[in-house]
């Protein structure tokens, strides 16, 4: 697609945000900008960027350009504090979003014929529903395994004639140490593609996965404000994420200043979406760290190309797929009594599975030397944690005062994962 | 009256020792003591010759302390003793949470410090239906 039809597509979609949500009249005037004025692509650095901050205050009916009656699906990822952030669907956005994704499984060879073992989550996750819909529409088989239950993923691995694995990167590897202690070797699976993604991962650690089954690992890139998985793909070359240039326009920010940087430097990724009518996004900053590609691949799929993603901009982290913000942990802590506001979170590999431990500060006003309620405690902050990240947290309960107490910002992250 | 002192610490090499070196320094004796874990923390429980120094001395250097009353009763050192405890208790509905013992061989005696759930009936159980000898802080003291 060339950049001039690419403008007619920026402009269609910044007149229709214009026209039909009123976030986007609201910002654009504010910002004194109109989509009348745009004469270039580059004129889209005019217009106001979209925090997910914003998109949470829209809870729970997403940032709508649509009435709500045309909405077919919502979707939902963890909010920083207390509120998930929504996105909506219309039935031509259920229907565009499963072309992506079966463009995206295309580059990995996928198709009719092949039998999908999609492991990520079904529900208000994206990442299931919308390979699922994708598989569908290129009319493989999908079976839809959702997450957990590692015992029946493993037989259905080996009793389908499965060939393509859907999961995050870590739980591949979990699969494949479970596998192989189950006496089979992995690598002799009928398994020869995996498709993975939701989380930071590796060029050592797709080293790693591919060697375990045999097979060809690719990364998938999305994220539910963007509409989901399929936002961006690699293609057989394996050196970069193709991301659609007639569903996105990609730029990448100075995270502090906001200014539009060039191709090869690095910095936040922002995404317009070109094809959205539900929750369409202007210029979304996504908080993640990468670049974009100033070469070109020289394979079929699109030529806007961007990096691996290599950092956040923000204290997010990822683990096991599922977004956790501290200050949810916090949140937590907050409306709990016995314990300080003091907390630190260590994440390591363990095997192949994040491991996620909260130590948490005890303030002592609560002790009265019963173990049963020391550990009545420690069950009950891990039980609220679990009910708002969705992923299951260790607590070790410590002493008053021993989490270190620092003159800036506190650091509350040790990330101690080697990806 | 017994006072038993407990700490709430974490299970790491070398925290028991800065406990002992507190309670040291303060030239205050160990009588008996007891641990209970779990993998991330334990609580230790002491008998100790001056429980108001120790509680003072373990909170300045920031541990976290409770002072409470324990039962504290002198048997025969010698097979059933604390069989005919744990069944006078038991037949009353008495639940014991812990206990932990140390026996004064000079004396064919042993000292028992229970823990249950309704101290005041315990010690009445012990001292009347035995009997036993209850004991006070101050025969701790003079061990």
């Amino acid at each position: 697609m060339n950049d001039a039809q690419r403008l007619s597509l920026l402009k269609r979609t910044l007149s229709y945000c214009y026209d039909h949500a009123p976030h986007y009249r609201q910002a654009f005037t504010a910002a004194g900008f109109h989509p009348d004025a745009l004469r270039s692509l580059e004129d889209l650095a005019h217009v106001p960027f979209l925090r997910k901050a914003e998109l949470r205050s829209y809870y729970p009916t997403g940032i709508l350009a649509v009435d709500k009656r045309r909405v077919v699906r919502y979707h939902a990822s963890s909010g920083t504090t207390g509120s998930p952030t929504v996105v909506s669907y219309t039935k031509a956005d259920i229907a565009t979003w499963a072309s992506m994704v079966a463009d995206c499984l295309r580059l990995a060879g996928v198709g009719e014929g092949s039998v999908i073992q999609n492991s990520y989550g079904y529900g208000l996750f994206t990442g299931g529903l919308g390979l699922h819909y994708g598989a569908e529409l290129l009319g493989a088989s999908v079976v839809p395994t959702s997450g957990g239950n590692t015992a029946r993923q493993v037989k259905i691995l080996q009793d389908f004639g499965v060939d393509v694995l859907c999961c995050t990167p870590s739980y591949a590897l979990y699969l494949s140490e479970v596998v192989a202690e189950s006496g089979i070797d992995p690598k002799e699976l009928p398994l020869s593609v995996g498709i993975f993604g939701a989380e930071p991962w590796s060029d050592s650690m797709r080293r790693r996965i591919e060697d375990a089954f045999d097979i060809k690992a690719y990364d998938i890139y999305g994220m539910s404000e963007l509409g989901g998985p399929g936002v961006g793909m690699e293609c057989a070359g394996q050196d970069g994420l193709h991301i659609w240039d007639d569903k996105y326009l990609v730029e990448v920010v100075d995270p502090e200043t906001g200014e539009v940087l060039g191709e090869g430097e690095k910095g936040e990724i922002v995404f317009t979406s070109l094809w959205k009518e539900a929750c369409p996004v202007i210029r979304f900053r996504t908080g993640d760290i990468s670049h974009l590609y100033d070469s070109r691949c020289g394979c079929d799929a699109s030529d806007q190309r961007i990096g691996r993603i290599v950092g956040r901009t923000d204290d997010m982290l990822i683990v096991r797929g599922v977004n956790v913000f501290p200050s949810q942990i916090e949140h937590v802590l907050s409306k709990i009594q016995g314990v300080s506001g003091h907390y630190q979170i260590y994440v390591e590999r363990k095997g192949a599975l994040d491991d996620m431990e909260v130590y948490v500060e005890v303030t002592g006003e609560l002790f009265n030397d019963s173990m049963g309620e020391i550990i009545e405690l420690q069950r009950a902050i891990e039980h609220e944690m679990y009910a708002v990240l969705n992923i299951k947290v260790r607590v070790r309960l410590v002493e008053p005062g021993k989490i270190p107490r620092s003159e800036g910002k506190a650091q509350r992250i040790i990330d101690r994962r080697m990806l | 009256m017994v006072y038993q002192i407990s700490v709430f610490m974490e299970n790491r090499p070398g925290r028991l020792y800065d406990l002992t070196q507190a309670l040291e320094r303060a030239n205050i004796n160990l009588k008996a003591a007891s641990i209970a874990e779990t993998g991330d923390f334990g609580i230790i429980r002491c008998i100790v010759s001056d429980p108001d120094a120790a509680y003072d001395a373990l909170t300045a250097e920031g541990f976290t302390v409770k002072k409470a009353h324990v039962v504290g009763v002198e048997v025969d050192d010698a097979p059933g003793s604390l069989s005919g405890i744990a069944r006078a208790l038991g037949e009353r509905g008495i639940n014991i949470l812990y206990l932990y013992a140390f026996s004064i061989a000079c004396r064919n005696k042993a000292i028992l410090i229970l823990k249950t759930d309704d101290i005041e009936r315990t010690k009445d159980v012990l001292a009347t239906a035995l009997p036993h000898r209850i004991i006070g802080q101050e025969d701790i003291a003079a061990l």
